[in-house]
């Protein structure tokens, strides 16, 4: 019994610890990208 | 200021740049090349993909890396800022290129060489790869390739790159090119340009930075200039003044000389004579870019794809279930006397990994018809008819591309917004986009529709329920967008310019490694976390466990942690006649949609382990305290209406906060969940007053 809750705690713990990993905050763009106003160039 | 003057490289360590304009083939040149040999990842700190791959040459291996399309250096979006970046050698973590492939069009030579006559400024060796060819032939453009060659002074390569023709020849000019110099033909500018361009060298110089001449043009030419120095606005101002006096608009400036340029050298190596068959494809445009015949088309195209992904799938999803099924009976009989594992395994990992393979008939089938509308050359037709509809919204046909494709996911489609240069007209994109259907809405859907309306209406109207729910998000995002448009960002209308590549035959190989990749991707990136939420979601289910033994299973869920937390918020969701399990589900669904239906399997206790068949009849049994059913039509077309808007993704947020900002993404948070609120109770109300 002792070793089911072991497992179930390390089993949850790691599901957790899985999703905080997967939303952590990361680097984003500094800017988004300049306004187009040159559109004669792409002709 | 040229870096004209390159030593010879060793292959061994090349880095060879892949670029092109849109719709040239470039990435399947670059798949053709490199194989299965590749890397996806995102530039360091921007979310613009990423993809070097290795490819062999008679004399050792180089890598690649594929550049965003693009139809000129000028760097107005966040992928054409990373093209100028790579090519210059200032992209973090990307080494300085050794060479450049340039994939042209071959039946669109002139307006493809405006690029690589930008890229060889860089004064890297340049590869041209004339792909297509076979094309191009076809509608009656001949071209003299060793004349051609010899003009521009680079190795030209005929290729066909879908069915591997010329590649051992292009292998071949790869390897020659990293041991040349670059040769390219350079634009004769004239006095007024370089002079214009000797200014702005001289300001750079004296502000420490060596230039190559691709940098000179952008810093002389573009509106926005990628890189900035001291002096540079007054230099600037100064070179303009010139091209002024000379009669030459900054802007246009470049486009005008350089197509004059390209126009000396293309004169008897290339000509157009377009064949009576080359014209004749494109008479079905007249149908599918029809302002009412089109959107007929397009609808009938829609309804299709999404028939086709709840009645193809659904065998498939059947097998699968019964599959987990099976896989549950036989653990729980293994896990016999270990109850708390035996919920573990049975509920949590049985459920939650059958919870996201269910999903892949339908992911798989919808970007087969994706892969086939993209490939064919539709799937620009239908933007281009969007933009109709789209443009009194503020938004453009390109907005179309990324909503259709948040049909599928909302995560690659927000990422695909790139594509629209407008920073607005970008975001407005963004907060919309999650509004159309995605495929992780399907299951509940499919739940709903399945459990409610097809026993008591048919199949037809199970298929046409499935299409209006699809349709809601589409139609809903168009004032919204405006509303967006006009009110908070204020946007100015923007032209649109699409390329309308020619109608082809989608390839096999093509369509199925598209399949392949979303499905990798579904179940690497979501589905992990599918698995993971669906594990803490039957911690939170299952704990407390009650003092006393032998505890009724829908009790316990009762006292658990979940439902208690259910219970205490179920009275906001009352008014859309939700009951609490309802609530609790909708509740853990907020980090992922996609585990409503286990989570709702939990609760509901699905005990023969095949969810959706044992689930649909836990909840057509459920009943309110006076022995009302708790879930009739109006519930069931509530809740996938609440589903149909609500922004219920974390990994959308998240990318909606790295493509625009935190702030925006709680934005879209909050306005997404108040009208999915707003709209399941309207739903309810009105369903429940029509049924008397």
């Amino acid at each position: 019994m002792l070793l089911d809750s072991v497992i179930v705690a390390i089993v949850v713990a790691g599901a957790v610890a899985y999703l905080a990993w997967s939303f952590r905050p990361r680097r984003r763009a500094a800017r988004l990208p300049a306004s187009c106003s040159g559109c004669a160039q792409h002709k | 200021m040229s870096s004209a003057t390159l030593a010879p490289v060793r292959t061994a360590s090349a880095l060879v740049a892949v670029i092109g304009n849109p719709n040239t083939g470039k990435s399947s040149l670059f798949n053709a090349l490199t194989g299965i040999r590749q890397q996806v990842g995102n530039y360091p700190g921007i979310t613009v993909e990423r993809k070097e791959g290795s490819c062999r040459l008679e004399d050792g291996e180089i890598t690649l890396i594929d550049l965003p399309g693009t139809y000129s250096l000028a760097a107005m979006s966040a992928d054409e800022q990373v093209i100028i970046d790579v090519l210059s050698g200032r992209q973090a973590e990307t080494r300085t290129p050794s060479a450049v492939l340039c994939v042209v069009d071959a039946s669109n030579l002139r307006r493809n060489l405006f690029l690589v006559s930008q890229v060889a400024e860089t004064g890297l060796p340049v590869v041209v790869a004339l792909n297509m060819i076979d094309e191009a032939r076809q509608r009656g453009v001949t071209l003299d390739v060793p004349g051609l060659a010899a003009r521009l002074g680079v190795p030209v390569v005929p290729t066909v790159a879908v069915r591997g023709e010329g590649l051992p020849e292009l292998r071949r000019a790869l390897s020659e090119a990293l041991r040349s110099k670059n040769r390219f033909t350079p634009v004769a500018w004239p006095p007024a340009v370089v002079e214009a361009r000797g200014i702005v060298a001289d300001a750079a110089a004296r502000s420490g930075r060596t230039c190559s001449d691709a940098e000179i043009s952008r810093l002389l030419f573009d509106v926005e200039p990628p890189l900035a120095f001291g002096g540079m606005i007054e230099a600037r101002a100064r070179a303009h003044q010139i091209l002024e006096g000379a009669g030459l608009d900054p802007v246009s400036a470049e486009a005008f000389l350089r197509y004059r340029h390209l126009d000396g050298l293309l004169g008897g190596v290339a000509k157009a004579e377009p064949t009576p068959e080359a014209a004749r494809p494109y008479r079905i445009d007249r149908l599918f870019t029809h302002r009412l015949g089109g959107l007929l088309v397009f609808g009938a195209f829609m309804f299709l794809v999404f028939a086709s992904v709840y009645w193809i799938a659904r065998p498939v999803m059947d097998g699968i279930e019964w599959l987990f099924g099976k896989l549950g009976a036989w653990a729980g009989a293994a896990l016999a006397g270990h109850p708390m594992l035996e919920s573990l395994v049975v509920d949590g990992v049985i459920s939650g990994v059958g919870g996201v393979i269910v999903f892949l008939p339908q992911i798989l089938i919808l970007f087969l018809f994706v892969a086939i509308l993209e490939d064919s050359g539709y799937m620009a037709r239908a933007a281009f008819l969007m933009d109709k509809v789209f443009s009194w919204t503020g938004l453009n046909g390109k907005s179309f591309v990324p909503m259709l494709s948040s049909f599928a996911c909302a995560v690659p489609a927000i990422m695909t917004t790139r594509t629209i240069e407008d920073p607005k007209a970008r975001l407005s994109t963004i907060l919309v986009s999650p509004l159309m259907s995605c495929s992780a809405r399907l299951p509940v859907y499919v739940l709903m529709i399945g459990a409610f309306i097809e026993p008591k209406y048919g199949p037809l109207w199970a298929g046409v329920a499935l299409f209006a729910m699809h349709m809601l998000g589409l139609v809903v995002a168009i004032p919204i967008a405006f509303f967006i448009n006009r009110f908070l960002l204020k946007l100015r209308p923007l032209p649109f310019i699409l390329e309308m590549p020619p109608y082809r035959m989608p390839r096999a190989l093509s369509v199925g490694r598209r399949m392949f990749l979303s499905g990798r991707e579904f179940v690497v990136r979501a589905g992990t976390v599918i698995f993971a939420i669906s594990i803490v979601i039957w911690a939170l289910s299952y704990f407390p466990r009650p003092s006393t033994p032998n505890v009724d299973k829908s009790a316990a869920l009762e006292q658990s942690i979940l439902g208690r937390f259910g219970k205490a918020v179920q009275p906001v969701f009352a008014p859309a006649g939700f009951d609490w399990k309802t609530t609790v589900a909708v509740l853990a669904a907020f980090p992922a949609r996609e585990v409503v239906v286990s989570t709702l399997g939990i609760l509901y206790s699905a005990e023969d382990g095949d969810e959706n068949a044992a689930l649909k009849q836990q909840m057509a049994q459920a009943k309110w305290p006076d022995g009302r059913a708790v879930f009739t039509p109006a519930t069931a077309a509530a809740i996938m209406v609440f589903f149909a808007f609500c922004l219920q993704c974390g990994s959308t947020m998240a990318v909606m906060a790295r493509e625009a900002s935190w702030k925006w993404a709680g934005f879209a948070f909050v306005y997404m969940t108040t009208l999915a609120w707003i709209a399941a109770v309207a739903t309810y109300q009105i369903g429940r007053s029509l049924s008397g």
